[in-house]
């Protein structure tokens, strides 16, 4: 009985300790993650606006699924959800995987401290601030005399043009896939490189040409890197929108390359027209909401589901 | 070995040569394919749901431009097995596989309508360089000079106002879009007259035009023999960065310059030179664009917002590691799962509902005042809380790779948890501290979405935030001194690429939280 009741005790002093340590964690979480979520499940049924602005969430004017059902009919709604999908799909399949891939095969074959360096010069983009990085991109796209790539097009007599204007996808998929290209050359690159040496070896002794390898021996072994950075890497693009912000503001027409998170952003937080839609936009910012917890789950599922598993060093001592 | 020499014997060897021609073959085909299918597929179905793009069309002309180039350097690769025993053989085989090659897709061209049979803009005459100007030396009958009313024999002395050589007027039509108006003044019977000729599109049959692509083609294929393989990778990783590298080259050169035009810096004649540190005034009080703004007092905004940034996350989250690695309570398992949950959720998302705690944070009396909207602290609260289910996997990870002994002793001779934690632990998991510490700071220091959406007041702003600022100033601006804030923004950036490599390659793979 005396037993019992002192380790009843002694638990309950560890477990208190362990929720001292994890406490200003969860506090975080808690107001930055999970009120958040539950706000915008009711934001997205108020038809907070400019007009009726408050930030005393009991003042909100609770209004059911009406957003969403504006949003169904919204006629530039399925544009700007075909737009997103264009973006993530081509963006993903020629740089986060193709060129991602491209590079790792490259920088693997060549010796290590080049392929290093190379990599190394792949992060710059992801760590320097988006606005400087933007900055740089529309140096490349402006016009005559001035930008860049006019300047070739000049030397070579070509037609110069505001490549912003003119192209803006091309600009809005390059300047994010360049981003996105050194989260795939890290995973490939490190997935490669631990391909046994025997492996490599076997085939190379088998007379096969470098095609040969790639096709029958790396790729095989990628498949798994390869889902995760699909899985992965389409999240973050269908949720980051803020070189889109800067580049080109979802313009230069009508829309033209709005996608689906900067509407959100656009309706609540920076309407050109003066009259931000908080419920409206929060409306378009729940859907990305409740893709990404599910997308989440999965990906706790599929991918990192047996690191859970490992045990804690320190049992109760 | 009697296989080899036999086929020695014969001048072509007939498999390698088949396997030249294949291997062409298929590159041609594949991409023609790929090309097929973004405009007959691709395009038709974006068009119809309205997304308004030139993508399709633009990696097109792209892969229509490279298809031959690609198809002769398979070709001449395929014949590399053989060039070192049997040089003249492998010349024979490749210049014979370039002229299948070369027939098969300038068939291509023509049927199609590319390359050189594209149609292009034209004014449909032919011209001569003379002295005096261009002379007209045919008029194609019922063409577009025809129908402007241009006669052989014509001198053309100036477009426009300005005067025109042949090669000149050629650029200019090349480049006009269809039905431009040019307006030509040319001399007839020693009388000046004005003629206005519309350019229009037409087929090209210039057969001609053929020879010089099929002495690139033949060029092509034989450089892929001798091409050293060894520098194929550099060549392509060189390429591939081009862009970005041209970017950042740039960057460093017009902070150093008065103006620049492309990549060239150019003093005020327009000679290249002009190498002034005019643009860094702004470092010692100088005003930027015009504006009258302290940059240390923004600068010191954006150290509070990082430096805040990186001293939460690693106290926080190092904590909340050493409680998931050696602890064992009730709710574990739930909290390690959600932790990865929130890792894979895009925070981003939240940005709206955040707007509104902030602004209730702030109606909380005294810790409203450090954390309410338009507060640095409480923006860097914003940023530690999307970064710390990454920060806080990252270091459970790291406690779970040191081995427990000490720590254990220590405990058994009474030392408290937090003194564990802080004294045996901390220190020893200082590579993962510093990685984790660098990941903050970039974040903090780069920070623009986050400050931008909750701040409004100059209080607040961040370089990156008064950079964009700057950029969209309506007012002609002075780009080289934006730029050279720009570069002052990276300096830091710089240091920690330069010395910190390593970390951060690895660090990058495990969390790209709001980017993608």
């Amino acid at each position: 009985m005396e037993e019992t009741t002192r380790s009843r005790r002694h638990v309950l002093r560890a477990n208190l300790t362990a929720y001292g340590f994890l406490a200003p964690a969860g506090i975080l979480v808690i107001i930055f993650f999970l009120i958040p979520v539950l706000l915008i499940l009711y934001l997205s049924m108020t038809n907070l606006a400019t007009t009726n602005f408050t930030t005393n969430v009991s003042a909100m004017e609770f209004i059911g699924l009406t957003n969403f059902t504006t949003l169904l009919n919204d006629q530039f709604a399925s544009k700007i959800f075909f737009n997103t999908v264009f973006y993530v799909l081509v963006t993903l399949a020629i740089f986060n995987v193709s060129l991602a891939l491209i590079i790792s095969l490259l920088t693997t074959h060549i010796p290590r401290r080049a392929g290093f360096a190379f990599r190394a010069i792949w992060i710059l983009p992801r760590i320097t601030s988006a606005t400087v990085y933007i900055m740089l991109w529309r140096r490349l796209a402006v016009e005559a005399p001035y930008g860049i790539i006019n300047q070739l097009n000049t030397l070579m007599n070509q037609t110069t043009f505001n490549y912003l204007d003119a192209r803006p996808w091309e600009f809005v998929i390059l300047v994010n896939g360049f981003i996105g290209v050194s989260f795939g050359m890290i995973i490939f690159t490190s997935a490669i490189e631990s391909i046994p040496k025997d492996l490599m070896n076997a085939s190379l002794v088998d007379g096969s040409t470098i095609v040969q390898r790639i096709r029958f021996v790396i790729l095989p072994l990628l498949r798994w890197p390869l889902l995760f950075v699909v899985t992965y890497q389409t999240l973050s693009l269908l949720t980051s929108f803020e070189q889109i912000l800067l580049l080109t503001d979802g313009g230069p027409g009508l829309y033209d390359t709005e996608v689906w998170s900067l509407t959100a952003y656009h309706r609540a937080l920076s309407n050109y027209f003066g009259n931000t839609q908080w419920g409206y936009g929060s409306a378009f910012a729940v859907l990305l909401v409740i893709v990404g917890v599910v997308l989440a789950i999965i990906y706790m599922r599929v991918f990192r589901f047996n690191d859970l598993v490992v045990e804690s060093k320190i049992e109760v001592l | 070995m009697t296989a080899q020499n036999q086929s020695t014997q014969n001048l072509i060897d007939i498999s390698i040569l088949t396997t030249a021609i294949k291997n062409g073959l298929i590159v041609v085909v594949g991409m023609s394919v790929i090309v097929l299918v973004l405009l007959g597929v691709f395009k038709p179905i974006l068009a119809s749901v309205q997304v308004v793009e030139s993508v399709t069309t633009s990696i097109s002309q792209f892969l229509i431009l490279i298809i031959p180039f690609i198809a002769y350097i398979m070709s001449g690769s395929s014949v590399r097995s053989i060039v070192k025993d049997r040089p003249l053989q492998a010349i024979v085989v490749s210049v014979i596989t370039t002229f299948i090659l070369f027939a098969v897709i300038s068939t291509g061209h023509f049927i199609l309508k590319l390359g050189t049979f594209a149609p292009t803009s034209s004014i449909q005459m032919t011209f001569v360089d003379e002295d005096e100007g261009i002379r007209v030396e045919s008029v194609e009958a019922g063409g577009a000079a025809d129908e402007a009313g241009v006669q052989v024999g014509d001198l053309i002395i100036a477009l426009r106002r300005d005067p025109i050589d042949r090669s000149g007027l050629m650029a200019q039509v090349a480049q006009a879009q269809v039905d431009t108006p040019l307006r030509l003044r040319m001399m007839r019977d020693d009388e000046e007259i004005q003629v206005t000729v519309r350019t229009v599109l037409a087929d090209a049959s210039d057969v001609a035009g053929l020879l010089p692509s099929l002495v690139v083609a033949v060029a092509v294929t034989l450089i892929a023999i001798i091409w050293p393989a060894q520098i194929t990778p550099y060549v392509i990783l060189l390429t591939i960065l081009a862009p970005l590298l041209l970017g950042y080259i740039w960057l460093v050169i017009a902070t150093f310059s008065t103006r620049t035009e492309g990549i060239l810096p150019l003093d005020g004649q327009g000679n290249i030179g002009g190498f002034t540190l005019e643009n860094w005034n702004f470092l010692w009080g100088g005003d930027i664009v015009g504006l009258n703004v302290s940059i240390w007092q923004i600068t010191l905004n954006s150290l509070v917002i990082a430096l805040s940034m990186t001293v939460i996350v690693l106290l926080v989250s190092s904590m909340a590691g050493y409680a998931l690695s050696r602890m064992d309570f009730r709710g574990r398992k739930l909290f390690l799962s959600f932790t990865l949950i929130l890792h894979g959720f895009p925070a981003v998302t939240l940005l709206i509902p955040i707007f509104f705690v902030i602004a209730n944070l702030g109606r909380i009396p005294i810790v409203g005042e450090f954390i309410g909207f338009n507060k640095s602290v409480g923006i860097a609260l914003v940023m530690v809380a999307f970064e710390l289910p990454l920060g806080v996997w990252l270091m459970k990870g790291f406690f779970d790779g040191i081995p427990w002994d000490i720590e254990r002793s220590a405990m058994i001779d009474g030392a408290s948890r937090w003194r564990v934690y802080w004294e045996i632990l901390l220190p020893q998991i200082r590579p993962g501290l510093l990685a984790l510490g660098i990941f903050a700071f970039l974040g903090g220091w780069n920070a623009f979405l986050i400050p931008k959406t909750y701040s409004t007041g100059a209080g607040t702003v961040n370089l990156p935030v008064f950079l964009s600022q700057l950029i969209d100033e309506t007012a002609p601006v002075n780009w080289n001194q934006v730029a050279a804030v720009g570069l002052f923004q990276l300096i830091p950036v710089f240091v920690i690429f330069i010395f910190a490599q390593e970390y951060l390659l690895n660090i990058y793979a495990g969390g790209t939280k709001g980017s993608s």
